[in-house]
């Protein structure tokens, strides 16, 4: 039971997180991720104080506050035009985190906040805390926590879709309809920081930066279309939570980290394999590209120097290889293409266009 | 017959499989001022960076006074679009003057007292004596160009290669940086500008190369900008051998 | 007694010499808008740290001091194939690389730690620094390598600048920038696992990156900017190490806060580009008749 939780938890916390992920990654705005991530301790160490609970209502609002206030103070930064964008965020958030380091320290040393439960988190004991009400044992409390941001995220995006997509990939469009462009941004930040808060207590600042990215770009290897990626990265997320708690398990280790280390695993597999964007087929669909186009600019050559005087000495591989720039090797690889294809034919020790290949020099001309 | 400042022989280049630059031929002499002319999206730049060896081309090679680049590095000098410099970068007018002169200090020299008297010639050329220690953001459009028009000259190059450096500055400097590039080329050296004005085409350069994507043609203005190779070049669609 | 003013005065040279090399080739980081590679590389560095005490059981400085270079980088090489080869972008590639190999780095540390294997402990103060048990030969290295870097960058000046200021152009000047790229990667990794220790590898990137900041609001020209920044580092460093051994609490988050002081006073008052100042000047222009 208490296996079937913690998965349920983390993949959980993976959906909810793989949702302002897709749009972060897609923003360039993974790195913001980070910043709230770790600014957001704050948050929950001052509710903490206050409440004496790690995760409340009070952590949830000061969360907010933060995270707006993280990018706000960097975008106030950059607008004083005295600091750029990326060092900007590289000023802010380590300072929330070091004060709220601090103040673990300090509270820390008569309660029971751990300094390094505040990166790691603590899924194993998601369970143990439990939400009583009416007699009845409604589950661990951070699922419920969790749960409850996943829907929502899930039902504003698909509620909000257009609007959201309109505001943060169009602005100008959306200026137009009347949609301020600031209105995503912002909207989005409250998802992140409000998903970053709840997965805390269970999975510590660094992997929800994790599942926020790396689930993103597995997708965005293997499709182009947003609600796909959006729903695959989802997926993706929840396998690598389940996969990652049993290698913890085995292990003996930091759940967290373990489903970190997964992500990883699936995403050099997919960035190896990936038909569309992997580098194995990008490299081998380059090659070919290159080797075509060199073919197509020696087809072109042939067609403009056909039935000159020099034609016979300037179709032969030696003075093309030289003319070109090409090595022997190179020649040889883009002239058997072309042989292949049927765009020219030898004639003795020089090459001579086909029909077939005046048609293409021809045709390469009305491309736009 | 004295070697040309530039020979391009069958370049090409092409982006995600688009041609950007196609089979270009061109011979550039020295000593003549070259404007290089098309629509958006020719290759202009692209040539540019290509003649510098930035970009290796597809196929296709380019000669600078005979020989390979990386052979003539000391002679040709680029003077970048100004809209792609970091102007908060903590350098001083004097500073990206003397960065021209690293290409012959290299690592270990200290600048020598010849490497200074060439930047004050150069900022007096460019008129930016009295700017020397501002730092570049505090300079109007103008100036600005005229800082690496000055790095330029501190090259001591026989060409130089400038993209666009008409955009966005006033009438006068304009007319400033025309003389003084006219001043060069009765030295003997070689200008290539990458231009975006028609209108001034006949009054700054001897010689055009019209492009657009193929070589429309290169030679003398005259020659070069027709209202036939003008339609072909600017009429919305590619140039067919 | 004396032995606790022995390891402060120990600790205060290392945080000077930490200090020093990160403000100062924290410059060129900022420069080129790579201020939070600094971030991918130290949180890419706690696996190899790891694994290298794994792989030794030592906990000596160098071993471990290696395990970081060579983790952190692989960092760097895996972010610029990744944004190299695909269409995912430096940002994500770096938010990628940072959060998987922090998480295989505590993956290990965990495991290490329910293995018992004794001596680990110390691996924790890695995360947010500490100023506790360095050693006179630590400080050899530290010096030796802050020497290197240093004189590397005053040998190899005029390139380095040129190539952070325009890399096109430097190449134009027939200058190797892809074998400076390298170095000024190289020479980063190294700044960034030396101050590891001290600092941690949460919070090791703001201090490459806010002496730099601090600097630039003070000084138009990129040698002075540098050596300030060098000073700032070493004092703001010193200073949190005082700070953090009087209180009695983590070194790592008080050295942050201590150079961002240095950054919010620069911004404010700095001669023409602070906030402040530039208001108060406003101010007095207004109310002149």
């Amino acid at each position: 039971m208490m296996h079937f939780e913690i998965m349920l938890i983390a993949s959980m916390v993976a959906i909810a997180c793989a949702i302002p992920g897709t749009f972060l990654v897609l923003k360039k705005w993974s790195l913001l991720s980070d910043a709230i991530a770790h600014s957001i301790l704050l948050g929950i160490v001052l509710a903490f104080w206050v409440t004496n609970q790690i995760q409340s209502p009070l952590s949830m609002l000061f969360a907010v506050a933060i995270g707006m206030a993280t990018v706000w103070g960097s975008e106030s930064l950059v607008r004083s035009k005295l600091i750029k964008e990326d060092a900007a965020i590289g000023l802010i958030f380590p300072v929330f985190f070091s004060l709220a380091v601090i103040l673990v320290f300090w509270i820390g040393k008569n309660t029971h906040l751990d300094q390094d439960a505040v990166l790691l988190g603590e899924l194993a004991l998601a369970p143990l805390r439990r939400l009583e009400w009416a007699g009845i044992d409604w589950g661990p409390v951070s699922g419920w926590y969790v749960g409850l941001v996943m829907m929502g995220s899930i039902m504003m995006t698909i509620r909000f879709f257009r609007p959201l997509s309109v505001t943060l990939f169009d602005p100008l469009l959306s200026k137009a309809v009347g949609l301020s462009p600031g209105l995503g941004m912002m909207g989005l930040m409250i998802m992140v920081s409000l998903t970053t808060v709840v997965s805390y207590d269970a999975v510590g600042s660094i992997l929800v930066v994790c599942l926020m990215v790396t689930p993103a770009c597995i997708a965005l290897l293997v499709t182009r279309e947003l609600k796909r990626v959006l729903v695959m990265a989802c997926v993706v997320g929840v396998v690598a939570a389940v996969l990652g708690y049993w290698v913890a398990v085995w292990l003996d280790a930091t759940i967290a980290g373990s489903i970190a280390g997964t992500l990883g695993v699936l995403f050099l597999l997919t960035f190896i394999f990936s038909p569309l964007q992997g580098v194995w087929s990008h490299r081998v669909l380059m090659q070919q590209e290159k080797i075509e186009f060199a073919c197509k600019i020696l087809v072109v050559h042939l067609y403009s120097h056909a039935g000159t005087v020099i034609e016979n000495q300037e179709n032969t591989i030696e003075h093309m290889g030289r003319h070109m720039n090409w090595d022997m090797g190179y020649s040889n690889q883009v002239i058997q293409f072309g042989l292949a294809r049927g765009y020219f034919e030898w004639l003795g020790d020089h090459l001579n266009l086909t029909s077939l290949g005046r048609e293409w020099a021809k045709s390469a001309f009305s491309l736009t | 017959m004295t070697v040309p400042a530039i020979t391009i022989c069958d370049i090409s280049f092409s982006y995600l499989n688009k041609p950007v630059l196609w089979d270009i031929d061109a011979t550039i002499p020295q000593g003549i001022m070259l404007a290089i002319i098309g629509p958006n999206g020719a290759g202009k730049t692209t040539l540019l960076q290509t003649i510098l060896g930035i970009t290796p081309p597809a196929a296709g090679r380019i000669d600078i006074l005979g020989g390979p680049i990386q052979n003539q590095r000391l002679n040709i000098a680029y003077v970048p679009q100004r809209r792609l410099i970091d102007w908060d970068f903590p350098i001083t007018v004097w500073d990206a003057v003397m960065m021209g002169r690293y290409g012959h200090l290299g690592w270990f020299k200290r600048p020598s007292a010849h490497d200074r008297q060439r930047c004050q010639e150069a900022l007096d050329a460019v008129g930016l004596r009295e700017f020397a220690t501002r730092h570049i953001s505090q300079l109007s459009g103008g100036q600005q160009q005229r800082v690496f028009i000055a790095r330029a000259l501190v090259q001591d190059a026989m060409i130089l290669l400038l993209d666009e450096p008409f955009v966005g500055v006033d009438a006068v400097t304009e007319r400033d940086i025309i003389s003084i590039l006219k001043q060069l080329k009765n030295q003997g050296k070689t200008i290539v500008v990458v231009h975006h004005d028609l209108h001034t085409l006949h009054d700054y350069f001897d010689w055009a190369l019209l492009l657009n994507v193929r070589l429309i043609n290169c030679g003398p203005v005259s020659e070069v900008i027709t209202p036939d190779s003008l339609k072909t070049a600017f009429g919305g669609r590619q140039a067919a051998p | 007694m004396i032995s606790i003013y022995y390891s402060l005065a120990l600790a205060l040279m290392a945080a000077a010499l930490v200090g020093l090399l990160s403000g100062t080739l924290g410059c060129f980081a900022v420069l080129r808008r790579q201020s939070l590679l600094g971030d991918a590389v130290a949180h890419a560095a706690l696996p190899g740290i790891c694994l290298a005490f794994w792989m030794t059981h030592s906990k000596e400085s160098w071993v471990l001091l290696l395990g970081a270079i060579v983790a952190g980088w692989a960092g760097t090489l895996l972010v610029g194939a990744i944004s190299r080869h695909s269409i995912i972008k430096e940002d994500a590639a770096l938010g990628l690389i940072l959060s998987v190999f922090f998480g295989i780095g505590l993956v290990i540390l965990t495991a290490l730690q329910s293995t018992n294997q004794t001596g680990q402990a110390g691996l924790m103060t890695w995360l947010f620094g500490s100023m506790a048990g360095v050693s006179i030969q630590e400080i050899m290295i530290m010096a030796i390598v802050t020497s290197m870097a240093l004189c590397g960058v005053m040998i190899g000046w005029h390139p380095l600048v040129v190539c952070t200021f325009d890399r096109f152009y430097a190449h134009t000047l027939g200058i190797n920038t892809r074998r400076m790229e390298w170095m000024i990667t190289f020479l980063l990794v190294v700044a960034i696992a030396i101050g590891l220790q001290l600092v941690g590898v949460v919070l090791m990137s703001s201090l490459m990156i806010a002496p730099a900041v601090s600097a630039r609001q003070w000084v138009n020209r990129l040698g002075p900017m540098v050596m300030i920044a060098g000073a700032i580092g070493m004092m703001a460093t010193m200073m949190g190490v005082m700070i953090s051994s009087l209180m009695r609490i983590p070194t790592g988050p008080t050295i942050v806060l201590c150079v961002s002081v240095f950054v919010m006073v620069s911004i404010l008052v700095a001669p023409h580009r602070g906030i402040v100042w530039r208001l108060g000047r406003r101010r007095v222009v207004l109310s002149e008749p």
